[in-house]
């Protein structure tokens, strides 16, 4: 029997091993919580530093192309995947009106104003895991030209009560949407339905690490 | 193979383990009326092998009654508890990762179900799987009382590892739905190439046979392989007798789901000596002071 345990536990190890070698992932021994890391990096080197390791990096390379105006809009195309009660949290981070006409540049200042907010950074409770960021688009003016943007992390998931700018998003049924990861873009029908609905959210999951574990976009029946 | 590290929300999967769940059970009663209907033109056909049926989704209801009421929640809760607080990383949710818990689930039903066999307690519930004297997808959704408990144990290491709970467990419903795909006589002998790597329904039928040379044989979920590798694996030989050394010789499902317990309950009440009577619990089944020396 001990033996048998003992050939189980090498099976899982390798079978373990060799699913972080394929999908590249970090071993365990080298993996360091953003957190620590924050607190062990030089103040000089942090602006370099911890965008590489606190997700938001990440979220943003997928945000940088996503707001992409839909050409063809046909609503009998569009089809519900599956209908939920998203309970909306409230989110703590930046908000700006963005030109959805010069979306990538503008979407991704948004980003970055996000990211060098130090005070916000530090107290993320990377150590939790499962962090969520939201980018929440709303207030879209008639010709779905303008936006209001809110990039924000889930008050639940920082260490300090912000004052910072909070947004509380919307609760109500939801339509759910894949988003590429390959290139950061929710689906077409994704922004057909925030054309109809005016709003869209981004929903990405983050591990301690500050890599993505899935990402979603949802567009809410307000 | 790119679309294996596609990133999968949590949802996605939730949903499609819950599609699974509801059109196994489908897919299941569909097999079963096709298995009556094949055993009704061998006039096999008995009302002891319908009232049994029935007693077997008898002891289902009372399985979910305990298990969403009391572990349901808990269950998950825990796997979070575990991935949140514990766990060495945390795994993006995609292809790849979903594969490998599945073989990693399929060695964790594995142990769990060898622990099942051969710890008084885990015989105590599972045996009313076994008990049924029949084999088809019914038997299949024959449980004890506390087979929604055990898996819990063997599977949270997974959560440990780092695989996302949601994974876990639309891993744990995928080796649960091709196991209970395996319940059936309609199915003879499947290509030996399948037959020498998957479990089939004729390595399973082994496992549900009280022949001596069966007993004990046979755990596997999906891949037979790890029977073979630890020496548990049984080829379907002789003609398999289904049900228990210990016949329950009843349909009644509240009896049924009990059975094991209510003996288990019986067999320590009559042990000596406190450690005796944890041994009764812990030993394999028909463990006994005596035959301890």
């Amino acid at each position: 029997m001990a033996r048998h345990m003992f050939v189980t536990f090498l099976i899982v190890l390798g079978i373990y091993v060799s699913l972080l070698i394929v999908i590249d992932h970090p071993f365990v021994a080298n993996a360091m919580p953003a957190e620590e890391f924050v607190s062990n990096t030089d103040e000089n080197d942090l602006a370099s530093t911890e965008t590489k390791n606190n997700g938001v990096e990440l979220a943003q390379e997928q945000q940088n192309e996503s707001t992409t105006k839909p050409t063809n809009i046909d609503k009998t195309e569009v089809k519900t995947v599956k209908k939920m009660l998203f309970k909306g949290p409230t989110i703590v981070g930046v908000s700006e009106k963005v030109d959805l006409n010069n979306a990538e540049q503008e979407v991704q200042q948004v980003w970055q104003k996000l990211q060098s907010n130090k005070v916000l950074q530090h107290n993320v409770a990377w150590n939790k895991g499962n962090i969520k960021v939201y980018a929440y688009y709303s207030e879209f003016d008639e010709n779905f030209s303008a936006a209001t943007l809110s990039i924000g992390y889930d008050q639940e998931d920082l260490l300090l009560n912000s004052n910072i700018d909070t947004v509380t998003l919307p609760t109500g049924v939801f339509h759910r949407f894949s988003v590429n990861t390959q290139t950061g873009i929710p689906s077409d029908k994704a922004w057909a339905q925030a054309y109809i609905y005016k709003n869209l959210i981004e929903r990405h999951t983050l591990n301690r690490l500050g890599e993505l574990v899935s990402a979603e976009a949802l567009v809410l029946e307000l | 193979m790119d679309w294996l590290h596609q990133i999968v929300s949590e949802e996605t999967l939730y949903y499609f383990e819950t599609f699974i769940q509801d059109w196994g059970m489908t897919i299941s009663i569909g097999i079963l009326l096709l298995e009556l209907i094949v055993i009704a033109f061998k006039k096999q056909f008995t009302m002891r092998l319908l009232g049994d049926a029935f007693a077997n989704f008898g002891t289902l209801a009372l399985f979910f009654a305990i298990g969403y009421i009391l572990v349901g929640a808990a269950y998950v809760a825990g796997f979070y508890w575990v991935y949140l607080n514990f766990s060495i990383t945390q795994l993006p949710i995609n292809g790849w990762v979903i594969m490998a818990c599945v073989l990693l689930a399929d060695i964790a039903y594995y142990w769990e179900h060898r622990f099942m066999h051969r710890c008084g307690i885990g015989w105590a519930t599972h045996t009313v799987h076994h008990s049924s004297p029949y084999f088809n997808i019914s038997v299949a959704y024959r449980f004890g009382p506390l087979d929604g408990i055990m898996p819990f144990f063997f599977h949270l290491p997974l959560a440990f590892l780092g695989f996302n709970p949601i994974v876990i467990v639309f891993a744990e419903g995928f080796v649960q739905l091709y196991q209970t795909l395996l319940h059936t006589e309609v199915v003879k002998k499947l290509p030996k190439p399948i037959e020498w790597i998957f479990n089939t329904p004729s390595h399973h039928r082994v496992h549900h046979g009280s022949n001596p040379e069966y007993i004990d044989k046979n755990y596997a979920g999906i891949f037979i392989i790890w029977d073979k590798l630890f020496g548990t694996f049984a080829q379907e030989e002789n003609k398999v007798i289904y049900g228990i050394t210990t016949p329950v010789n009843t349909v009644n499902p509240i009896k049924v789901f009990f059975i094991g317990l209510v003996r288990l309950a019986k067999q320590v009440s009559k042990t000596q000596g406190f450690i005796n009577k944890v041994g009764v619990i812990v030993m394999p089944p028909g463990w006994s002071p005596k035959k301890a020396g």
